[in-house]
């Protein structure tokens, strides 16, 4: 490609475009199924299909621990993986304003790859639209994950029962403070590196192994854990009890969420999920989890209970018992 | 010819001896007939002459029974009855409530004295109550208040209370809470799951021993538990401290006479009053210079010149004081930011790592409540309520409103109460405490619950406060849901001055009325922290009319916790930052500028002002309870000579005041060698001036003050100082300038205000 940034002909169909697909887009993803250039994908699905599809518009596009790539496949992939599912193949969309680098956007797609290549999923279709300046904020991603439900998986909200056990697969909070510290320009004493990755594989050996015994698979993404456990509490009527001891957190993070006034529990994550699970065997689920993933700190962090109902509450070091809130906007102020 | 007549009172007539008094001058009237409670207060029948019934009936209206509250008589005709004496007959049951409830009653004189005379047989019996004292809400589970009623239901009375109970000349004629050692409840001291003392006397010895050794006892009192200590132990205190996780927090003191109260802190009369008064609350005096007592005045209240005084207001308190013989710590039994435990069982538990020795009975409290606290201005003696609970809750009286529908108000999030009009009566529940605590929320829910199953009534509208992260507002918007409720939000400082507004009953007179609400932090309607409002009040409209110059807000909570971080995000005074640049590590020091840099959240709290300046001044860099810094730079304030200090009227010259400006300013005075009692005092007249330079510049001369500033004697005193004659200023009576009164405003503000159409409902 003799341009250096993408310019709005990029987007409109003609020579530019027909160049940065070739150029760029084809010869980083090659399979029988884009290798057609059509429209679409055919593909060989038989059986119960699992779909999830995203969009990412996260600034900066690159930080400490990944890039937006890597958070567009690993975001529909993991979703993909919550429900259930085996993610096999992937859509991928841009949306790109004008005057984008050139070489921004192919590290973004090296990461694409490689990110695919690591969760097993082929891009098989996908579109590019170029915006004005101003329309946008650099690139927009969106993509949809495919993949066949797991043989073993039973994952629905209604299958929660008081007991079940609450474990997290890592530490805490680590993306969002990633990103905050990136975008804002704090300059935190130790780094912190976002903890985006694919799920897939670790969700589906635990599956193979628990299946049914697991209740309920959740990505702490937006809201951060917090926010998934209001819906738990809210959605199933019943409470969900958490014991601050037990959250595993790295403790420049919590050095860092301190510092900011934050509660670790409502900052975003991109490589935490949540495992319900039934009491009989939380234990061995968390040995699984230790021995997938030996550099990760997973734990279980609380249990669910009929002792208040549709409430999260955190019982904190000192022996508290603190309501957890479902995060509203952004963390105001409540103390006078 | 002899005719029937039904005579109904309506008010606050029961629980306090109304019946035996009707009783009594319907005897003095030679009137036959009977007196009952009922739903709506006290019905009376009699039949007799007209004239005399006429007679009986003046002398009821114009010399009322001295504890009540009456709000109407009513005397009507009735189909002739005969009766052959004139009788207290039972409660009708099952009608919807429609009355106030009795608060409880401080101990009286006679009870006193039956107490401490051997040869009585209530001698030492911590229970002893009469008609007209002892407790009433704290054990009250339905209405109207009769024994059945109350934790005296399973306590049948012995023959000899049963005579009492039964003879007209007695003090106790119809006391429902009447009992004795043969019939009533009483107390055992236990540690470990042993029982230590079972008999009387011998408890309050035992527990008096213990604490001489230095032990930390927990007190089941009349409306919860006590943690007590002896307050001249320092050790002692300091362990509280430590096991209670309460750094600071001032601890209040239990006296066991007036005596002793007056050799550690100076008691004008009014106070003296207040404490033998029938609500004895908590009362926050100022302390000796040199006291003829020692107590461990640091380790009681760190950085602090008043201190909280109680005197017993009950047996078990008179017992145990009497016991001890000297002052006692006494804060309430409860862990930190819980609400008040009130259950054996349940302080079993929760306490046990708390106290070493547990002073019991066997009596059920049905609603727990804390000590009421209130302290006097120093100057011009003005009461000022800091927290409304015992003796005071859950009345109130006399507030303006009509309404023919069912309302609740969940007020605010930290001081919570619950205010509601479930009937012809207007109620705000005992002060409840911080909601992010489960237990707290629990209790709050509880209350809730309690006061609408008692009220049999479901609300037609609720009301909370605007801010969407509230579990108020949470709480509210289920019960709306489940009422089929309209659901209305309330701007948190237009509750504040809606409820001044209404304390005064200012809604309806001609004035256009300048409203000074400051508090930590409200939302605003604009999305920004407020809490350095002026509003004005103009025909039913309440409109913001300035505000505290907006300044960052940064670090979420953390900044309402630390007060160096409130000096940071208000100033840009690169000599003020260079001075303040030590109180933070490097790092901290880098993240906060940046997140100062990009901040977007503003505010106008006049709360963080006073941490800020307390930072700058060097005496709170960490606020462990709410509005520590404020009350450190209030007694420091106080150790000012008033006449050194002077108010920089340049800087609200103009009728506003910019944060900033005054931080570089008190920063200069520092510099040049003013003392922080001085600038601290300077602090405060500067504030007064600006109040009154805002009244002029929109020319008012009413002004109404509310949120929780105003519980700085200080700023109160001086602001009475420089409104002289020129002005009429109203304060809160019976309520708490602070957030407790949110409920009760959020509930005057709909009924007695238009909204804007800028105010988004919910
Ligand atoms: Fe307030
Ligand atoms: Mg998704
Ligand atoms: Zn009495
Ligand atoms: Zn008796």
């Amino acid at each position: 490609m003799d341009k250096k940034k993408i310019e709005l002909g990029h987007g409109s169909g003609g020579l530019l475009t027909r160049e940065l697909l070739d150029e760029l887009i084809f010869s980083t993803f090659r399979n029988p199924y884009i290798d057609q250039k059509h429209d679409g994908a055919v593909l060989p699905l038989t059986g119960e299909v699992v779909i999830s599809t995203d969009s990412f518009v996260v600034s900066p596009i690159f930080f400490k621990g990944g890039d937006i790539g890597e958070l567009a496949v690993n975001g529909s992939v993991n979703d993909v993986a919550m429900c259930g599912g085996i993610p096999k193949y992937l859509s991928l969309a841009f949306i790109i304003e004008e005057g984008l680098p050139v070489e921004d956007l192919k590290k973004i797609l090296q990461s694409i790859s490689i990110a695919a290549k690591r969760s097993g999923v082929e891009v098989v279709t996908g579109d590019t639209k170029v915006v004005e300046k101003g329309k946008g904020d650099r690139i927009f991603i969106n993509t949809t994950a495919v993949g066949m439900k797991h043989p073993g998986a039973d994952i629905t909200m209604s299958r929660i029962l008081p007991g079940d056990q609450i474990i997290v697969n890592n530490s805490l909070a680590q993306h969002g403070m990633a990103i905050m510290s990136e975008r804002e320009g704090l300059a935190f004493e130790s780094a912190i590196s976002s903890d985006t990755t694919n799920l897939n594989y670790v969700v589906s050996d635990i599956l193979d192994r628990f299946g049914t015994q697991i209740h309920l698979l959740r990505d702490a993404t937006r809201g951060g854990v917090a926010g998934v456990l209001s819906e738990i509490a809210v959605d199933t009527s019943l409470g969900v009890f958490l014991k601050e001891e037990a959250i595993p957190l790295q403790k420049q993070v919590a050095a860092a969420c301190d510092l900011l006034g934050l509660d670790p529990l409502y900052v975003a994550n991109e490589g935490v999920f949540l495992v319900v699970a039934h009491q009989d065997i939380a234990h061995d689920l968390l040995e699984a989890l230790k021995v997938q993933d030996p550099e990760a700190s997973p734990a279980i962090i609380g249990e669910i209970t009929t002792a208040h109902p549709e409430m999260v509450v955190l019982e904190s070091k000192i022996g508290g018992r603190r309501v957890v809130t479902p995060l509203i906007g952004e963390q105001l102020p409540r103390i006078c | 010819m002899k005719v029937t007549r039904k005579i109904t009172i309506c008010g606050l007539v029961q629980g306090i001896g109304f019946r035996p008094f009707v009783h009594q001058v319907a005897d003095r009237f030679h009137l036959k007939g009977e007196v009952c409670n009922n739903e709506k207060g006290v019905q009376i029948l009699v039949t007799g002459d007209q004239a005399v019934i006429d007679d009986f009936y003046n002398e009821l209206l114009h010399y009322p029974y001295e504890l009540a509250r009456i709000r109407s008589f009513k005397i009507e005709p009735h189909p002739l009855q005969k009766f052959t004496v004139f009788q207290i007959v039972p409660s009708p049951e099952g009608k919807t409530l429609n009355l106030p409830f009795t608060p409880d009653m401080a101990i009286c004189k006679k009870c006193s004295e039956e107490l401490e005379d051997p040869s009585n047989k209530r001698f030492s019996y911590p229970f002893t109550a009469c008609v007209e004292c002892g407790q009433r809400w704290a054990i009250a589970a339905d209405y109207p208040f009769e024994r059945a009623h109350t934790s005296y239901r399973d306590h049948p009375m012995c023959d000899s209370c049963q005579h009492e109970y039964t003879t007209l000349k007695d003090r106790r004629y119809h006391a429902q809470t009447i009992s004795c050692p043969e019939c009533g409840f009483y107390c055992w001291l236990e540690a470990d799951k042993q029982p230590l003392a079972v008999t009387g006397e011998e408890v309050f010895k035992e527990a008096a021993e213990k604490l001489q050794q230095g032990q930390i006892l927990a007190v089941k009192n009349s409306s919860g538990f006590l943690l007590c200590c002896d307050a001249s132990n320092e050790t002692s205190v300091n362990q509280l401290r430590t096991r209670k996780h309460r750094p600071s927090k001032p601890f209040a003191v239990l006296f066991p006479d007036m005596e002793q109260v007056k050799e550690v802190v100076h008691c004008a009369e009014k106070a003296a009053q207040e404490l033998k008064g029938r609500v004895s609350p908590i009362v926050i005096l100022p302390m000796r210079k040199k006291p003829e007592r020692q107590l461990a005045f640091t380790a009681l209240a760190p950085n602090l010149e008043h201190l909280g005084v109680m005197i017993p207001y009950n047996g078990i308190l008179k017992l145990l004081a009497a016991a001890f013989g000297a002052p006692l710590v006494a804060t309430s039994g409860n862990l930190h930011a819980m609400p008040v435990i009130a259950d054996n069982q349940e302080a079993l538990s929760k306490l046990a790592e708390v106290a070493d020795v547990f002073l019991l009975h066997n009596q059920y409290i049905i609603n727990p409540q804390d000590d009421t606290v209130v302290k006097f201005t120093p100057k011009h003696h003005r009461q000022i309520v800091f927290r409304r609970s015992r003796g005071l809750a859950p009345n109130y009286f006399d507030a303006p409103y009509t309404t023919e529908k069912k309302w609740v108000a969940m007020g605010g999030e930290l001081k919570s109460a619950i205010a509601m009009i479930p009937n012809s009566y207007l109620y705000i529940s005992q002060y409840l405490g911080a909601l992010g605590s489960l237990e707290t929320y629990t209790r709050y829910h509880a209350v809730l619950q309690r006061l609408q199953s008692m009220f049999r009534f479901t609300p037609d509208i609720v009301l909370a406060d605007k801010h969407p992260a509230y579990q108020s507002r949470a709480e509210g918007k289920k019960l709306a849901g489940k009422s089929g409720a309209e659901f209305q939000l309330i701007q948190h400082h237009k509750a504040h001055f809606a409820a001044v507004l209404a304390e005064n009953n200012l809604f309806d007179q001609p004035h256009d009325v300048l409203g000074v609400v400051w508090d930590g932090t409200g939302y605003g309607d604009d999305g920004q922290v407020w809490g350095g409002e002026f509003f004005r009040y103009e025909d039913h409209r309440i409109s913001r009319l300035s505000h505290l110059e907006y300044f960052p807000w940064i670090a979420g909570d953390k900044m309402a916790v630390e007060p160096r971080v409130a000096l940071l995000a208000m100033t840009d005074d690169p000599e003020v930052l260079k001075y303040l640049s030590e109180e933070f590590s490097r790092e901290e020091w880098t993240v906060y500028q940046k997140l100062k840099e990009k901040n977007t959240l503003r505010s106008s709290s006049m709360g963080r002002v006073f941490d800020a300046v307390a930072a700058l001044l060097k005496i709170c860099h960490h606020n462990s309870f709410e509005g520590q810094a404020a009350m450190q730079l209030e007694a420091l304030a106080e150790k000012a000579d008033p006449e050194e200090a002077v108010a920089w009227n340049d800087l609200v010259a103009d009728g506003d005041l910019n944060p900033a400006a005054l931080i570089s300013r008190v920063f200069n005075e520092l510099q040049q060698g003013y003392s922080p009692e001085v600038l601290a005092m300077s602090f405060l007249k500067t504030l007064g001036r600006f109040i009154f330079k805002v009244a002029e510049n929109y020319h008012f001369n009413h002004l109404a003050f509310s949120g929780g500033v105003f519980q700085n004697a200080i700023l109160t005193d001086l602001v009475i100082d420089e409104a002289g004659n020129n002005y009429k200023l109203y304060f809160h009576k019976e309520l708490s300038p602070n957030d407790e009164n949110t409920c009760f405003g959020q509930l005057m503000y709909a009924l007695n205000c238009k909204q804007e159409e800028d105010e988004v409902s919910g």
